[in-house]
């Protein structure tokens, strides 16, 4: 007889409809599994036939064939395990095929019947209607994260037999089992398969309450605190350049603390990439907070941009909506950075491989931090003990083009004894955030219907468009362009800050006090850079 | 063995060739050609003596001299007296040896004086009176400032300036020099064909065009550490007056100081703050007696009287030139939150925090006003965030 079931796979980062099919024909008993699979997909043959029999199932030795299409898709991991298992059935005769009509099966199986969690659920879950079904039977660990989908039935299913009861409960008519196999079931009847549903708003709250750090936590640092606040109002990338233990990692770890919310849309995206990585943690359904992730500086070019077989979002990626943060800057190999240039410019990244391009969104904010230089207290002459030549070597380990791609940069000094042991109360991070959140909200509202989510966002054409200064604000710009030396590049993302400082304060327009303010934050440009020579 | 070139006759008077024949040895310094001139008598005995004769002259010398001889005995045999000036040429050097008339007058009251000298451009005016401006490689950006201020000032009052070219206070002072027109004159430790330090290959390649570059030691020569204290007694010997700008407590411009008060030349130096690492050297100096140098204005008044020299800018009027009566010129123009933080700012440079902190604005208002003061060239940011008093110049 033959039975099919739809299920489904990860390609890169979007999910494919798979179909299993099953063939059980008489013939010299064979068991063979096809359809172009990497091995670990090949040993479900070995899982499933352990789990059904340890589930009570017992089949007669037939010549099986099992086909996974489209045959032109590399199938790689153990998520068929389900669909394999029910298609076998299905094709004995244990029930028929009206029953598994318009149901998605996913996950893995153990040899004793049990489910185990898959990745990528969220994805193939929320194209589950694309693929015909409105019923979709995933493992009980992933339904947190599938039930966030509204339009398709979600089950979690903790073992075999649970699947086994629900599908023989739903089949109506009769079954024309193959001789000698016979269904044992469980002494004690397995529960129904359970369905979740998930309050976006009080998982948000649960999320951000774990965090455990806050603002007001950070001692001084005033420019450095409000230098954050406007890097995350406006999702602009920042620079801090600082002596060792001056608080830069702090600030950067309370960062998360201050973000903006996330929209449903986004959190559903940060989700999916996620759930896809294997990063989604089991108890958390829908990442309602923005992701904060800190790489090491040792990390691989392919673990930073993405990579691998099958290639997997990098940390880039797994930063999408969110924050990458790059402590010690300069200890990073420069060639990585230089390719985080592509990225920081499209907000996605291509990985190119012999068997496809695949594309993985990245558009986060990126936070980078660095000493001046090797002993990190240049400028201070009195104890910095660099010579001129070693601060400009270690100042070019960073590549002016990536320089040239952030938007902020500031200085972190060294905390004063008095901030220090003083009993001062700084802001709270909720303080800050009430005003991120706002000017968040205005962003949306005046970028709705644009390409464009944020200020950092905005290219040549939006900086025209959207951050037009008013007759003084010019005359003073022309000042500051001619006094300072500002480059084409600078004079734009002093703008673009400038907006973002001007939708903080709630004005409508960019007045010269934003101004004044974004050019104190402008980025580093190449004259900073090479003024460290002597006798220059 | 054939000698080419031994008999050609080339400009300048014979002695003159063998001069810069011995000079243009490699690893020749001052004390062994003394030793080989005590030997031999002239360098054209050198040349002309033979590896016997040489041996001889080992046998009379310290161990140290062995090494010397095998380098000298091969450096007779490849190179004559017209390779040693093709050579030259080649390295667009000149020569003067200390018998030529060309050589610097100055130097030749001095115990250590070179036997020769090598030189790019030209050699400081005899008639012009020089000065050496010097100071600290890691420079504070005040150094910085202050060097190149004292440079052009200088300058305008048409003094040769003279210093090492090293990074930092010497290389800032001579920029600022070329900068303004004037000739300024560098003494290297290494071969005058050498840039050191590279950084200032810019510089470099200008100052002959005015000025020129000069050294003792052989065409070719590296940089060595032992070079420097030598090279100083000659930016000394070249000057009338010496500058220490910024200095440590163990600098090398001390001790071009303190070969400048045992040839008997002025020294100035500009003042540090109490404690101040980076000027420690420069107050002992002041400790010690050396001019203290208050303002560009009062440095060059001092010279004036110290070297008789009338002035070329008339001395401008004590009112208007006073550090004070230049503050209230800018003070007219600024806002009252300008003035406040022109007030705090100082010479050093700081941060944001600190200045919102001492003049009590908030952290916006200070960087309004901060910008303003950029806008009006009365302050500068000398490195990311950190801002500091643009000095009037």
């Amino acid at each position: 007889m033959y039975c099919t079931v739809v299920s489904a796979a990860i390609d890169g980062i979007s999910g494919r409809r798979v179909t299993v099919e099953s063939d059980v024909t008489d013939g010299l008993p064979t068991f063979s599994l096809v359809g172009f699979l990497a091995s670990e997909t090949r040993e479900a043959a070995e899982r499933v036939r352990s789990a059904l029999r340890n589930s009570g199932v017992h089949f007669s030795p037939e010549h099986v064939t099992i086909n996974l299409a489209p045959a032109s898709l590399h199938k790689e991991g153990a998520l068929f395990d389900l669909a394999i298992a029910v298609s076998l059935m299905g094709a004995y005769g244990f029930f028929p095929q009206d029953a598994l009509k318009g149901i998605l099966f996913l996950g893995e199986l153990s040899l004793n019947g049990e489910i185990n969690s898959v990745r990528g659920v969220l994805e193939i879950v929320s194209h589950a209607r694309d693929y015909g079904c409105d019923t979709v039977i995933i493992p009980r660990g992933n339904l947190l994260e599938g039930c966030v989908v509204r339009n398709v039935e979600v089950l979690g299913a903790d073992n075999l037999n649970q699947v086994i009861h629900f599908l023989m409960d739903r089949a109506c008519g009769e079954i024309f089992l193959q001789e000698d196999s016979y269904y044992e079931p469980p002494l004690i009847p397995p529960l129904p398969m359970e369905t979740a549903r998930v309050d976006p708003e009080q998982l948000r709250r649960e999320q951000e309450e774990g965090l455990g750090v806050d603002f007001s936590q950070v001692r001084g640092q005033e420019l450095l605190r409000r230098a954050a606040e406007i890097a995350v109002s406006g999702f602009h990338n920042l620079l801090m350049i600082g002596p060792p233990g001056a608080g830069k990692t702090m600030t950067a770890m309370r960062i998360p603390t201050i973000l903006p919310e996330t929209t449903a849309e986004e959190a559903l995206q940060i989700t999916k990439i996620h759930s896809i990585a294997g990063t989604l943690p089991e108890d958390m359904g829908l990442m309602m907070t923005r992701p904060f992730r800190a790489p090491h500086h040792t990390v691989t070019a392919a673990a930073l941009c993405g990579g691998g077989t099958p290639p997997k979002p990098g940390e880039i990626s797994l930063a999408h909506r969110g924050v990458l943060y790059l402590d010690e800057l300069s200890e990073y190999d420069k060639a990585l950075l230089d390719m985080l240039r592509q990225p920081l410019e499209d907000g996605n990244v291509r990985i190119s491989r012999v068997r496809g391009t695949f594309t993985f969104p990245a558009k986060f904010i990126l936070i980078a931090s660095m000493n001046p230089c090797s002993c990190g207290y240049f400028p201070d002459r009195s104890v910095c003990t660099c010579t001129n030549a070693q601060v400009r070597r270690y100042l070019s380990r960073i590549s002016m083009p990536f320089l040239d791609r952030i938007d902020m940069c500031v200085e972190a000094h060294k905390v004063r004894y008095e901030e220090l042991a003083g009993n001062g109360e700084y802001e709270s991070s909720a303080a800050i955030r009430q005003r991120v959140t706002k000017a968040a909200a205005v962003q949306e509202e005046r970028y709705k219907g644009t390409p464009y989510r944020f200020n950092g966002d905005l290219n040549t054409d939006g900086i025209r468009r959207f951050c037009e200064l008013n007759k003084e604000g010019k005359q003073m710009m022309k000042e500051i362009y001619e006094v300072m030396g500002l480059t084409a590049r600078s004079y734009n993302r002093i703008l673009k800050v400038s907006r973002t400082i001007a939708d903080l304060a709630g004005s409508d327009r960019i007045l010269t006090e934003h101004l004044a303010e974004a050019v104190s934050y402008r980025a580093v440009d190449r004259k900073y850079w090479d003024s460290v020579r002597a006798g220059d | 063995m054939i000698k080419t070139g031994k008999e050609t006759i080339m400009n300048g008077t014979d002695m003159e060739r063998y001069w810069l024949w011995l000079c243009s040895c490699p690893k020749m310094y001052r004390n062994t050609i003394m030793a080989l001139i005590d030997y031999f008598g002239s360098p054209k005995a050198v040349y002309e003596a033979d590896t016997r004769q040489l041996l001889a002259w080992k046998r009379l010398s310290n161990e140290d001299m062995t090494a010397w001889v095998n380098e000298l005995t091969v450096y007779k045999d490849t190179t004559g007296t017209a390779d040693a000036e093709n050579l030259l040429m080649k390295r667009d050097l000149r020569f003067v040896s200390r018998e030529s008339e060309g050589f610097p007058e100055k130097l030749r009251y001095l115990i250590d004086c070179p036997f020769g000298l090598f030189y790019r451009g030209s050699l400081p005016d005899p008639r012009i009176p020089a000065v050496s401006v010097v100071g600290a490689r890691r420079c504070s950006h005040y150094g910085e400032q202050t060097a190149a201020l004292i440079g052009k000032a200088l300058t305008q009052e048409g003094y040769q300036v003279i210093s090492g070219m090293a990074c930092g206070i010497d290389g800032t002072a001579q920029s600022a020099c070329v900068k303004e027109g004037g000739s300024s004159f560098a003494v290297l430790g290494c071969g005058a064909d050498n840039c050191y330090p590279p950084e200032n290959k810019s510089l470099y390649s200008q100052l002959p065009q005015s000025g020129g570059i000069l050294s003792e030691l052989p065409p070719g020569t590296p940089p060595l550490r032992a070079h420097f204290p030598q090279r100083n007694r000659l930016i000394s010997g070249l000057s009338d007056a010496v500058i220490v700008v910024e200095a440590r407590k163990q600098s090398g411009s001390l001790i071009t100081a303190d070969m400048a008060l045992d040839q008997g030349k002025e020294v100035y130096a500009v003042p540090g703050r109490f404690n101040d690492l980076l000027s420690y050297g420069c107050n002992r100096l002041i400790d010690q007696g050396a001019g203290i140098v208050l303002s560009a204005d009062s440095l060059l008044e001092n010279l004036a009287d110290a070297l008789n020299l009338q002035r070329i800018i008339p001395a401008e009027d004590e009112l208007t030139s006073s550090p004070e009566t230049a503050h209230s010129r800018i003070w007219n123009r600024l806002g009252e939150e300008e003035k406040k933080v022109y007030m705090a700012l100082g010479q050093d440079a700081m941060s944001v925090d600190e200045i919102s902190k001492a003049c009590g604005l908030t952290l916006l208002q200070t960087m309004n006003a901060l910008l303003g003061l950029q806008l009006k060239h009365c302050a500068e940011e000398i490195s990311k965030n950190r801002y500091s008093l643009k000095l009037a110049s």
